[in-house]
């Protein structure tokens, strides 16, 4: 065999492995899944004694078109792409101020939705930038640690500790942070300032939804919340958390 | 063979990459980054100051408005609590408080709280007092005889009193109609006259019109029955509202202009009223302004010199007004200077310089004696040409508008320091709001001593300048007397104990004696040396 022969052979099984891996079908890893994919090759001139067709090279004459009773997705190869969307993260400022002997609770939230026609829904993690994640220079304040796997279902500080913690709230939660009335974790209930977890530097799901919710969206509220208790001499600053909330089309 | 393996190896490899690349580029994941803040704030163990300033105000028979300063804290004041004859009645933010629904004629006393977020509490501040203003006084007025003789007869209410600065209109409702008088006068004799109703009614309403302004008057209110019962209904005091202050403040005094190069520098004394606000100076090139707005303004302020800076590099003469102001706004006619750039003459214009004491068109020669001083509200009596001064307070200069020329004029008042000819300022006369006449106050003059009074009037309409003069004698100081010294050592003795006091006398006094002893004691050491001419004794 010919060393032409031999790359000949090799370049057509290359195009025939790459053609079967990119034609058209969901393809996924554990973090992300592809929808759809095509190669854009081909096109020409098509016929039989029952119709004919004809196809083309190239994006031509693509784009969204509609009526009243129509829509029209013109181009090549036109598919379903999943549509996904992140809205309303805002910074938050916890209230009130706390006295640094004094202690006390401050909260605050913002509101996030996701959106995505993804038949398959969506996944919402946070993630924290430095550990611990509230930060003043040197000085820090804990992430919250809840007393067992789950989360705490209330909030709690002890006398000597700083706390910061997290719980959302909204119609995708993860059942980690579902609870029963009583405890988290359990149940499918989802009540109102509960289920308090801490930020950490590794992604942690707070919210998953395995359909679409295109248009509408579902909204995700997490509530922060420092506390300061009584007997810590927690030093004066402003102490700032940096998170960033994930979406991801599953 | 061995190439071919490699080259198959390395078609391979790049196969590989191309696919992970292509399924690199469809990533479907979004993020957002947001974060979350908390202050904490240093140990606040510490309480706000304690407000101070606490300033009562009346404003009526039922409200008094509270202020005061703010108070600090090393955190922050939160708010503070209000305490009316030691009761709590507000907690605000604000540093005042308008309190309503108080008693007529009733002094009550205010402190405040200061606190802080914890809440840390101040001590109370000073107590301030107010009294709300006087309501008439209801007072009984039936006897239980009369008063069984009324019946259902008896009694009033609805009783108001509306009062204006000349006005004061009375309302009231009687349970049966009666024919009323009311009395009023400045004492509770009620002396000043009447008001009886021609009818009996139930509603009743009277006005007392031509009031002083700012005055206290009593009232007594009388109902007559038809049966011949007289009762007295109510008896009280109101004060009618005061003027607006419509009044000049007095003009700067000793206006002063010189010039440091290209510059002019403008010094002058404000006046000493409590309601001084500023001064405006306006420029103009040539002329004297006349009025606030004639000219440029180029400065406003409290202050007492100003630099006109570089204004000689664009002309060569200038007349400067300034003119005073108090907090509501009135403005004093004007002090005025005119400079002109060195080795430039001051121009004097192309009027025709009138003789002194000619006549304007259609009025009679206007004399120094037209001319009117006040002190104090009260007219000065001149004594010759010279009109005496007290030298104690801002005095008024005034001509009756009659007296000057109908048309567009400046009245213009130099004085002059009679010792020394280069202390001279000028000021305008503008004419008062009930244009009665042109007038001007002065402030207090500095010096005690003779002033030469100059009064020209321009008339822009004849080209003439009238000019007329006097003198003003202004006597000496009552707050700072001068000692003169008599001759010989009691005298000077005197002198210094009026200057010095006590202790110099006995110093002096001490020192001599000191001085005797030594001379003493020296003529007694010569003697025993046996020195000629000193005799052992």
């Amino acid at each position: 065999m010919s060393y032409s022969i031999l790359r000949k052979l090799v370049i057509a099984g290359g195009l025939f492995c790459w053609v079967t891996i990119a034609s058209a079908q969901a393809m996924q890893s554990a973090s992300y899944r592809i929808q759809d994919d095509s190669i854009n090759i081909g096109g020409g001139y098509s016929s039989s004694t029952s119709y004919r067709m004809q196809d083309t090279v190239g994006e031509v004459g693509t784009g969204d078109s509609s009526s009243t009773n129509y829509a029209i997705r013109a181009g090549y190869q036109q598919m379903q792409e999943s549509y996904l969307a992140l809205s309303g993260a805002t910074n938050v400022t916890l209230s009130p101020s706390i006295g640094g002997v004094t202690g006390g609770t401050s909260n605050g939230s913002t509101v996030l939705t996701a959106t995505t026609d993804d038949y398959a829904g969506y996944q919402m993690t946070i993630t924290a930038s430095t550990s611990p994640a509230m930060q003043s220079g040197a000085n820090t304040i804990s992430d919250y640690s809840p007393s067992g796997a789950a989360p705490d279902f209330s909030f709690s500080t002890g006398a000597g500790q700083a706390r910061f913690g997290f719980s959302p709230e909204g119609a995708d939660i993860a059942s980690r942070y579902k609870d029963n009335g009583a405890a988290c974790n359990t149940g499918s209930s989802d009540t109102v300032l509960s289920c308090w977890d801490g930020v950490s530097t590794t992604p942690i799901t707070i919210a998953t939804r395995s359909s679409a919710n295109h248009p509408n969206g579902t909204a995700t509220t997490i509530r922060f919340r420092v506390g300061i208790g009584g007997s810590v001499s927690q030093a004066p600053g402003t102490y700032t958390a940096t998170t960033t909330v994930t979406l991801v089309a599953l | 063979m061995y190439l071919c393996k490699n080259r198959v190896k390395k078609s391979l490899i790049g196969l590989v990459f191309v696919v992970l690349l292509t399924q690199a580029t469809y990533v479907y994941a979004l993020d957002t980054q947001f974060t979350t803040s908390q202050r904490i704030v240093n140990v606040d163990t510490g309480a706000p100051t304690v407000p101070v300033n606490v300033v009562a105000t009346v404003v009526s028979s039922d409200q008094i408005d509270v202020s005061w300063n703010p108070s600090t804290d090393d955190v922050g004041v939160a708010g503070y609590q209000l305490f009316r004859d030691g009761a709590q009645i507000a907690t605000t933010t604000s540093t005042t408080y308008i309190d309503t629904g108080l008693l007529p004629a009733t002094t009550y006393a205010y402190t405040v709280k200061a606190f802080d977020a914890i809440p840390n509490v101040s001590t109370s501040s000073a107590t301030t007092t107010a009294t709300t203003n006087a309501l008439p006084v209801s007072v009984p007025t039936t006897t239980p005889e009369v008063h069984k003789k009324l019946g259902s007869r008896s009694g009033m209410d609805g009783f108001k009193v509306v009062v204006t600065r000349t006005t004061a209109q009375f309302s009231w409702h009687t349970a049966a109609p009666t024919l009323s008088v009311v009395s009023w006068g400045r004492t509770h004799e009620y002396e000043m006259a009447s008001l009886e109703e021609r009818a009996r009614f139930s509603d009743h309403s009277t006005q007392l019109m031509g009031l002083e302004p700012n005055t206290t008057y009593f009232f007594r209110i009388v109902a007559r029955y038809g049966d011949g019962i007289e009762v007295v209904l109510q008896e009280g005091s109101f004060i009618t509202e005061g003027l607006p202050d419509i009044e000049a403040p007095a003009n700067v005094s000793g206006l002063r202009a010189r010039q440091e190069n290209t510059d002019v520098v403008l010094s002058w004394k404000n006046p000493t009223e409590s309601d001084f606000d500023h001064v405006r100076i306006v420029r103009k090139e040539n002329g004297y302004p006349s009025d606030p707005s004639d000219g440029v303004i180029v400065f406003e302020g409290k202050a007492s010199e100003f630099r006109d800076e570089r204004i000689f590099t664009q002309g060569s003469v200038y007349g400067y007004g300034v003119f005073a102001y108090d907090r509501i706004g009135n403005e004093s006619s004007g002090a005025v200077v005119r400079i002109a750039k060195a080795g430039t003459p001051l121009p004097q214009g192309e009027e025709v310089i009138a003789e002194e004491g000619s006549s304007t068109v259609g009025l009679t020669p206007l004399q120094f004696s037209d001319v009117q001083f006040f002190e104090n509200g009260h007219a000065i009596s001149f004594i010759g040409n010279e009109v005496p001064l007290s030298g104690q307070s801002s005095f008024t200069i005034r001509i009756p508008y009659q007296r000057l020329p109908e048309h567009l004029k400046t009245v213009l008042v130099t004085l002059t320091d009679a010792r020394n000819a280069e202390l001279t300022f000028s000021f305008l006369l503008r004419v008062n709001r009930d244009k009665t006449a042109y007038e001007a106050t002065i402030a207090t003059l500095n010096h005690e001593g003779r002033y030469a009074v100059a009064v020209a009037v321009f008339d822009y309409k004849e080209r003439t300048i009238s000019k007329i003069s006097g003198a003003l004698q202004v006597a000496p100081s009552i707050s700072s007397p001068k000692t003169s010294v008599s001759g010989g050592v009691t005298g000077f003795l005197k002198y210094v104990f009026e200057q010095t006091g006590y202790w110099s006398i006995v110093s002096i006094l001490f020192a001599f004696l000191l001085i005797l002893y030594g001379v003493i004691r020296r003529k007694e050491a010569l003697s025993v040396a046996g020195i000629p001419g000193i005799t052992p004794q």
